[in-house]
């Protein structure tokens, strides 16, 4: 049976200034199928006691849902679907940890993309700060950027009051597709933020979905993380490659 | 065969993020008045805590890129003592004013005039910025009114989260109840003696603090320990 050409991996590596309370980046990915996939990466909040945890259960519950709705939220994509569940489950994580909601805040960016014959479905939900990038067979072009509130260290979380405000969802129908996810640290060196342009750093990295391996995907980008980009940020950092090419006959 | 490393060349360089600090230094002539302690004059302990300042910030990594340090003294009116800019440069020398009297409101005017200038700056090329910190030291009570002039303004900005203020009495002649008009939400603290040195090298540790600080950490993260150091509790 052809299969489509599915590419994922994500790595995430602590931040310098994290070594006593570990990494509070999340990340996760999920095949659909043999025609599709999901990336999810979060970070969690500084100032959230149980900010990891609350990082992984937003990742572990964004696959689960959009593994589940996938066409449902494509056809009409609203932050419902997906905020609702997301915040019922981290709301049991808080009592499971006998702490507040906000304990639990974090950022998160997903990307999702299911080939249809000729085309591909895809959709990407992104709250706070990171980076989405995508090719869909034009050049790779800036699709998410980060929300940022007026200062450096305020950004928009999954478990704020006003959450739904803040929550961009896009969806699309392309030929192809090929999504590169960060967190805010390592973005602190593949996104500028005063003009808002990707590095080239990052249409490298769509080229490395296109041409290796999912499964050296991953150690190519933990191999980056800790040498290139960690050395530069202070902060969490994490990755994460999503391609959905044409039809093969094996899964790669 | 590729290496599927990433080139230097290939990467951005953002600029650090910033934490913009004025400080208001009262410059009135009580601040040469010993109290008959024999000790130095509080100008020039004051001017020793700056230096102080300046080097504590310059020997953390992280701090030196992202401070960004004004310093303002009054008197009988305002003067600018440092522009906004790296704490690279010399330290100002504060000397006592010429015009006598102690217009604190004028002096925080200028201060918030500064540090509004500054943000806009950052925000025309795409400079991040922290919470900016407006720090107050004074001995003695003000001799006009400007204080109630300006003291709503810097409360709004407190109360819209925009603005961080450390109002710091000096001396038994403080009058911390005008230093409360500035603030809504802390309650000013009188200095231990002199401790200029020990306020100042606190105050450099929170700039790091706040340096290396990523999003949802609180702003100003505070040692509360630490003020024990310098302040009377």
């Amino acid at each position: 049976m052809a299969s489509a050409s599915i590419r994922l991996a994500f790595a995430c590596v602590e931040g310098r200034s994290h070594r006593a309370k570990g990494c509070e980046d999340a990340g996760g990915m999920l095949r659909i199928g043999r025609r599709g996939g999901i990336i999810a990466l979060a970070d969690g909040a500084g100032s959230a006691a149980y900010a990891a945890s609350g990082a992984a259960t937003a990742v572990s519950v964004a696959l689960a849902v959009i593994a589940r709705n996938f066409a449902e939220i494509h056809a009409t994509p609203g932050p419902t679907l997906f905020l609702t569940p997301l915040v019922e489950a981290l709301t049991v994580k808080a009592a499971e940890l006998e702490c507040r909601l906000r304990d639990l805040a974090c950022t998160l960016l997903v990307a999702a993309a299911v080939r249809h014959g000729d085309t591909v479905q895809w959709l990407t939900a992104h709250i706070g700060d990171g980076v989405i990038a995508a090719d869909f067979g034009d050049g790779l072009a800036l699709l998410s950027p980060p929300e940022n509130g007026e200062f450096s260290s305020s950004t928009y979380f999954v478990t704020d009051v006003g959450a739904a405000d803040h929550f961009r969802l896009s969806v699309g129908i392309a030929r192809e597709a090929t999504f590169v996810v960060m967190t805010d640290g390592a973005a602190e060196s593949l996104f500028r933020r005063a003009d808002q342009t990707l590095a080239p750093a990052v249409t490298v990295m769509a080229k490395w979905a296109q041409d290796v391996p999912s499964r050296r995907l991953k150690s190519i980008l933990t191999k980056n993380l800790i040498e290139v980009i960690r050395p530069r940020t202070m902060d969490d950092a994490s990755l994460g490659l999503l391609r959905i090419g044409g039809y093969t006959d094996s899964v790669r | 065969m590729a290496d599927y490393i990433l080139r230097h060349q290939e990467l951005i360089e953002n600029p650090t993020a910033r934490v913009p600090i004025c400080l208001v230094l009262d410059a009135s002539a009580s601040m040469t008045d010993t109290r008959g302690h024999g000790g130095p004059r509080p100008i020039d302990a004051l001017n020793d805590g700056v230096r102080g300042f300046f080097d504590a910030i310059r020997a953390d990594e992280i701090a030196l890129y992202a401070a960004d340090v004004a310093i303002v003294s009054f008197a009988g009116k305002p003067r600018v003592e440092f522009e906004f800019g790296s704490v690279e440069r010399e330290p100002p020398l504060i000397a006592i004013h010429d015009y006598g009297g102690t217009s604190l409101g004028t002096g925080v005017e200028k201060g918030i005039e500064l540090l509004t200038f500054r943000k806009n700056q950052y925000k025309e090329t795409g400079v991040d910025y922290y919470q900016p910190w407006l720090v107050i030291m004074t001995d003695g009570e003000p001799t006009d009114e400007s204080h109630k002039r300006v003291a709503p303004e810097v409360c709004r900005l407190i109360g819209e989260k925009r603005l961080t203020i450390f109002p710091i009495g000096v001396g038994e002649g403080a009058r911390l109840s005008t230093l409360k008009e500035f603030s809504p939400r802390r309650d000013p603290l009188r200095l231990q003696g002199l401790h200029f040195g020990e306020f100042f090298e606190w105050l450099s540790k929170s700039v790091a603090t706040t340096s290396r600080s990523t999003p949802g950490e609180p702003t100003a993260k505070l040692d509360a320990e630490g003020i024990k150091g310098w302040a009377e509790l």
